[in-house]
């Protein structure tokens, strides 16, 4: 069925169209990208739309080991799973204080927290940066966890303690008339309850914190000590004549999150999404 | 009624769940930024003491010309990355959804590849097409034979920020059509029914049925892009340095210039400021229509 009614396939047409164009828009740089990564200099001047005459697969190498993207993979990952692992406790621990609790000042401290929502990250880098510097933190992995986390939680906070809002008030209270203490009650109970919630901001924080990049730059300056988005600014600079090894450094950032991200495409359209619409 | 008394009384059992995400984020994001406010008002090179100068570092900004370029190169880009990709995301929605497209799935998530990727890598990739040299447009325009189209994109100060901000709409754009997408889909079909009943075209059906069921969508959108546009650091990092001259320097990147390379804290903190109370005042206006709204 048409939603449209009409049987005007010229529209029908004309949109197949319109989309068509766009996804080639859209898809384009991908395969350019993708396959300049696999050509030599000689053969990317000659062809340079088409795939590789022979595929080269040293620029793999090349870029892992010289352009150092082993490291800053090892890295990314290294930052990754403690930021989100600590954002997503820290958030579910708030969220429940500011949900069911009864604290003084309550709205006043969470008003704070969400005020943490609209700050911009340059308001914060410029005295993080000295902060960071008298703690001895600064150039180190632990301070850029630490940042991120904190700049994760408002969020975190936010989200979740909507979610922990809309469950009925019964529920834990009859847990608790059975004698379950608090914490049993968050982790037996709430937690799974919230499970999709989670698995939301999972993805977001995932996202957000794999493609940092302002924080990262201003908190590291150790080449073996740079996630990926600054590794790849640093390493496009550094071989700057030579396109198909930083395709093949774009490729190395691009290709495993887009097949990932093909593969729970559900997940990440909708985390993404309700991250942007609940913000 | 009986009078229970519930765990959930107790202020210190709260308190055990609440501090120790509240002290990281104060002792690493609220107390920085309470710094900052302070500092907009000194003078302070990084070390040594700080100096007190009152508002004089908000009285230089507003005669400053690089800081004026910026916030128009900041408004500038509100059309790429806001108002392109707004219109683009609600048009290709719209004609996703009205004239129910078979395959959609594979559209939605094409357009929406972009959104998930770093913009430091979107930089590079976008630096390479536009390269006057060896670069995938000026080459595609070769191979059209329309070689006198060719053109420095990145290294001619009037088009540079052009071609920053139509990589901003690529980024931006399926992004938005999916969030239309998912307004769409709580649209009841009946609304749509209704209006062809009185005869109404598929211009009808989105002028008065569409348009404003997605009002909250168009919002939505609208502000967090309007939000990033005005926070775009990394493309123009990445993409121009902020060159040629001033043409694409972005408030983001003349704090960063200020704060780590010109050595000047204090007026950095004083244009942070200012960039957080843009936001701000943006954010409370809106949150307040929205209320209004709902």
């Amino acid at each position: 069925m048409n939603r449209i009614g009409g049987n005007i396939t010229i529209y029908k047409v004309l949109t197949i169209a319109i989309l068509v164009f766009f996804l080639i828009v859209s898809l384009a740089p991908f395969f350019l990208v993708w396959s300049a990564a696999f050509k030599d200099k000689a053969d990317l001047i000659d062809n340079i739309f088409g795939i590789p005459s022979t595929f080269h697969f040293a620029n793999i190498q090349k870029a892992w080991i010289q352009g150092h993207f082993g490291t800053y993979y090892k890295n990314s990952i290294i930052v990754v799973i403690p930021v989100v692992l600590g954002t997503i406790l820290f958030s579910i621990t708030n969220a429940y204080a500011f949900a069911y609790f009864r604290i003084p000042a309550k709205e006043i401290v969470f008003g704070l927290i969400l005020l943490g929502m609209t700050i911009p990250m340059e308001v914060v880098i410029i005295q993080l940066y000295y902060h960071l510097l008298n703690i001895g933190l600064l150039n180190t992995l632990r301070g850029l966890v630490l940042a991120q986390i904190g700049m994760g939680i408002p969020f975190g906070t936010f989200f979740l303690r909507g979610t922990l809002k809309e469950f009925p008030k019964s529920l834990v209270e009859a847990a608790e008339i059975d004698g379950a203490g608090t914490p049993r009650i968050l982790i037996k109970i709430l937690v799974p309850m919230a499970g999709p919630a989670i698995m939301t901001l999972i993805v977001f924080f995932f996202t957000w914190t794999w493609n940092e990049f302002l924080l990262t730059l201003v908190i590291i300056h150790k080449d073996s000590l740079r996630t990926l988005p600054v590794g790849m600014a640093f390493f496009q600079g550094r071989y700057v004549g030579d396109t198909p090894l930083v395709a093949m450094g774009a490729t190395l950032m691009t290709l495993p999150i887009i097949l990932l991200y093909v593969a729970l495409q559900k997940y990440v359209i909708s985390g993404i999404t309700a991250g942007a619409l609940k913000e | 009624m009986k009078s229970y008394r519930s765990l959930y009384d107790s202020t210190w059992r709260g308190l055990l769940y609440l501090l120790p995400g509240l002290l990281v984020y104060v002792a690493f994001i609220l107390i920085p930024v309470l710094q900052t406010i302070i500092l907009g008002s000194m003078e302070w090179s990084g070390m040594g003491p700080k100096k007190f100068i009152g508002i004089q570092n908000y009285i230089e900004l507003i005669r400053d010309p690089i800081f004026l370029q910026s916030l128009v190169n900041n408004a500038t880009l509100i059309l790429f990355i806001m108002v392109f990709p707004t219109v683009l995301g609600l048009f290709l929605a719209s004609i996703i959804e009205l004239n129910n497209v078979v395959c959609r799935k594979v559209f939605e998530v094409a357009f929406f590849m972009p959104y998930i990727l770093s913009l430091v890598v979107v930089g590079v990739i976008w630096r390479w097409i536009y390269n006057p040299a060896f670069g995938v447009l000026n080459e595609f325009l070769r191979q059209m034979g329309l070689s006198s189209l060719t053109h420095a994109w990145l290294g001619d100060s009037d088009t540079a920020l052009f071609s920053v901000g139509i990589t901003g709409t690529w980024v931006n754009y399926g992004f938005s059509m999916v969030i239309f997408l998912a307004g769409y889909s709580k649209i009841s079909v009946n609304l749509y029914d209704a209006v062809a009943l009185d005869g109404g075209n598929s211009w009808h059906k989105f002028w008065y049925v569409s348009l404003p069921s997605l009002t909250n969508e168009i919002m939505v959108v609208s502000v967090y892009l309007f939000i990033n546009s005005l926070k775009t650091f990394d493309l123009v990092y990445v993409m121009t340095k902020g060159g040629p001259g001033y043409s694409t320097n972005v408030l983001s990147l003349y704090v960063f210039r200020n704060a780590f390379q010109y050595n000047r804290n204090g007026y950095a903190a004083a244009l942070a400021v200012t960039l957080m109370f843009i936001i701000f005042i943006i954010t409370l206006f809106v949150t307040r229509i929205r209320k209004r709204y709902e």
